[in-house]
């Protein structure tokens, strides 16, 4: 199938925790958790501009912090997964 | 000077034409016309963008100064003026004291001047709307600024009486556009249509080719709508719970999370058999435009759950008010459609002599372009499909696991399927109709309503008559697949009190291969570019549309060669 999307690893480092809470929910609305605070997005731009002033709202400025790394076309090709692996973004329907 | 209202005296209009339409209307008299009056909306990331750049600039400042505050000192943001007496409303970014007793509206936009340095017309008209607003309220305007983020550009725009005389005339005819229930046509070629965030709806190439002569038509370069990012769910785990948490959908069975998707995957939701959908999850996802289907363990389509239905009243009143004539045109060229797909089909994968099948369909797709009745075109689709399904078994494969022996002799049965193949062939017919009764009442139609198809029995009527034409390209395609592929063998099928239904494992199967189909991109016959099956039907539902809204003269069903 046809994307406009790219995929992101995004990760941040929250200070209160009611604020890490929402920002984790946000996190969990775009993508797939990699890690504790790192999470992997596909996204195309609408949901990328989405995601970015959903966190702004959330976020302290001034405390907070959110990066956002584009890894570029969609495939799992960059990752290496050493010990657990985590389960990466797919594409397509979905049957349960 | 003087300015009188230029709204035409027509009960049922607004009171008052927002100044963000009349920008619309500037670029486009459709895009103002699909918007304002039918209500379509679609978003583009350009509009996001911009959106998301308003909130950062308004932010730059601080607190807004509330409406009085700012009236008394020197400037306000945000503030809303309408005068029914004009009939015009707008909102202003901010109003700037001129320092000289006059006052100035300042629009901000995120992109940048034209070529010149100067506003596009578009702009210009909205901040002249603002201008003469504000003169209303009493306020002197000399002047409109508008502030091009991109570029970091203010620029200045005259109110003068020449200007306002430009505005008025624009707002009166933007108002004539608005009276008037059928929208202005498409533009031609214009390089607008690619940055417009209603391309998708609108189609203006593909209208433009379709009323071209096919000997003069030029392809298409590429299908300007933007990509559909949705994909549909399907839930077939007995016993499971679909719910919604953190903009996720859920499945759970017996408490455990067995999947997990984000909604912005999510296009619709279908649930088979013993499946509960959480009342919070239903209005999660219709509030978000995602349907909820649901079916019978077996297969059967048995309900949807839409949110608010289509906006655009007009196709539904043209659907309605179709002649008995042009319901007839539009049957026959997708019955003919049909039997010329299914032609094809034969043509490419039977094993054996078809040359005479062949010939007889080919005499039938031409008969049916000339019925005289649906009665006779009826007919005409039974001689058909007798015809095509008793030579349907010479298409499965040495290969299948399945023995199609018992379609042979059967035919084609419905209710129940009385053999394999017939089962996975209802299946697969119920899929096509469920996402053409989706496309359909996405677009504002009424599926339950048809052309060719009489509207009695609950049967999405309309749906089935569009089904035609994809019935061998989509439905039937797969079923060959799933048979000549191994995909599904005896193991994945119950016969049960004269019925054969497809188990768990095999309706699966049937899913993975539709939807990839679905996703299957082919070179459209008519605009030259590569589309998927998925926006193929799409298309084909939007033609129709603009033929009985009388925008295109004739239906061109989906065929391929
Ligand atoms: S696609 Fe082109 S013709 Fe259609 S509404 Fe947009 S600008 Fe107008």
């Amino acid at each position: 199938m046809r994307t406009n999307r790219r995929r992101y690893l995004i990760a941040y480092d929250i200070r209160k925790p009611v604020r890490l809470r929402r920002i984790c929910k946000l996190m969990e609305a775009n993508g797939e958790r990699l890690q504790y605070s790192v999470f992997i997005c596909d996204l195309n731009r609408t949901e990328l501009i989405h995601l970015r002033a959903d966190s702004e709202e959330i976020m302290n400025l001034d405390e907070d912090s959110v990066v956002i790394v584009d890894l570029g076309e969609l495939g799992e090709d960059r990752f290496t997964f050493v010990g657990r692996r985590a389960g990466l973004p797919t594409q397509g329907a979905q049957i349960v | 000077m003087s300015v009188g209202t230029t709204r035409p005296d027509l009960p049922g209009l607004p009171e008052t034409v927002p100044a963000r339409m009349l920008n619309e209307f500037v670029y486009c008299p459709r895009l103002f016309h699909l918007e304002w009056v039918q209500q379509q909306f679609a978003t583009s990331d350009d509009v996001e963008e911009g959106l998301y750049l308003h909130r950062v600039v308004d932010r730059e400042t601080g607190d807004l100064p509330d409406k009085s505050e700012a009236w008394n000192g020197r400037v306000a943001r945000s503030v809303s003026l309408s005068s029914p007496r004009l009939g015009l409303a707008t909102r202003l970014d901010l109003v700037e004291d001129g320092g000289d007793g006059t006052v100035v509206p300042v629009d901000y936009k995120k992109g940048h001047p034209n070529k010149d340095g100067g506003a596009w017309p578009s702009d210009r008209v909205q901040s002249l709307v603002q201008a003469l607003l504000l003169r209303e309220e009493g306020y002197a305007v000399e002047r409109a600024e508008i502030w091009y983020a991109e570029t970091r550009q203010r620029v200045h725009i005259t109110v003068d009486y020449a200007a306002l005389q430009e505005v008025t005339e624009i707002v009166t005819r933007a108002w004539q556009v608005a009276a008037d229930p059928s929208a202005p046509p498409p533009l031609r070629d214009s390089p607008k249509c690619a940055l417009c965030s209603l391309v998708g709806i609108c189609l203006p190439d593909e209208l433009d080719a379709l009323q071209t002569p096919p000997k003069q038509r030029r392809p298409l370069k590429r299908l300007m709508a933007p990509i559909l990012e949705g994909r549909p769910v399907y839930v077939t785990l007995q016993g499971a719970v679909v719910g919604v948490r953190s903009d996720r959908l859920e499945v759970r069975l017996s408490g455990e999370l067995k999947a997990s998707y984000r909604l912005i995957d999510v296009s619709q939701v279908c649930v088979f058999g013993n499946v509960t959908v959480s009342a919070q999850a239903v209005r999660s996802l219709l509030s978000r435009d995602i349907p909820v289907l649901w079916f019978s363990y077996g297969g059967w389509f048995s309900g949807i759950a839409e949110g608010l239905p289509g906006k655009n009243v007009d196709l539904r009143i043209a659907q309605f008010r179709a002649s008995e004539q042009q319901q007839l045109e539009i049957a026959r060229r997708m019955i003919s459609g049909k039997i010329r797909n299914s032609r094809t089909m034969l043509r490419r994968n039977a094993r054996g002599e078809m040359s005479r099948v062949g010939e007889q369909l080919k005499q039938l797709a031409i008969q049916a372009m000339q019925a005289e009745s649906s009665q006779q075109l009826l007919g005409i689709e039974g001689t058909a499909a007798r015809l095509y399904f008793g030579s349907f078994p010479a298409m499965v494969g040495k290969n299948s696991r399945v023995d199609v022996s018992d379609f042979q002799e059967n035919g084609r049965t419905r209710r129940p399927p009385k053999d394999p193949l017939n089962a996975v062939l209802s299946f697969c017919y119920t899929l096509l109709v469920k996402d053409l009764t989706v496309t359909l009442m996405g677009i504002g139609f009424d599926p339950y309503y048809g052309m060719f198809h009489r509207p009695r029995f609950g049967r999405p009527a309309l749906a089935l008559d569009l089904a035609e034409e994809f019935r061998s390209l989509v439905a039937e395609s797969v079923v060959l697949q799933v048979l000549n592929n191994g995909e599904v063998g005896p193991q994945d099928f119950q016969s049960r009190g004269g019925g054969c239904m497809l188990e768990a494992s095999g309706r699966k199967a049937v899913l993975r291969a539709y939807e990839r189909r679905l996703d299957q991109e082919i070179t459209h016959p008519q605009f030259g570019y590569k589309a998927s099956y998925r926006r193929v039907m799409d298309i084909q539902a939007r033609m129709l549309g603009a033929v009985v809204l009388g925008e295109l003269d004739d239906y061109t069903a989906m065929v391929t060669r």
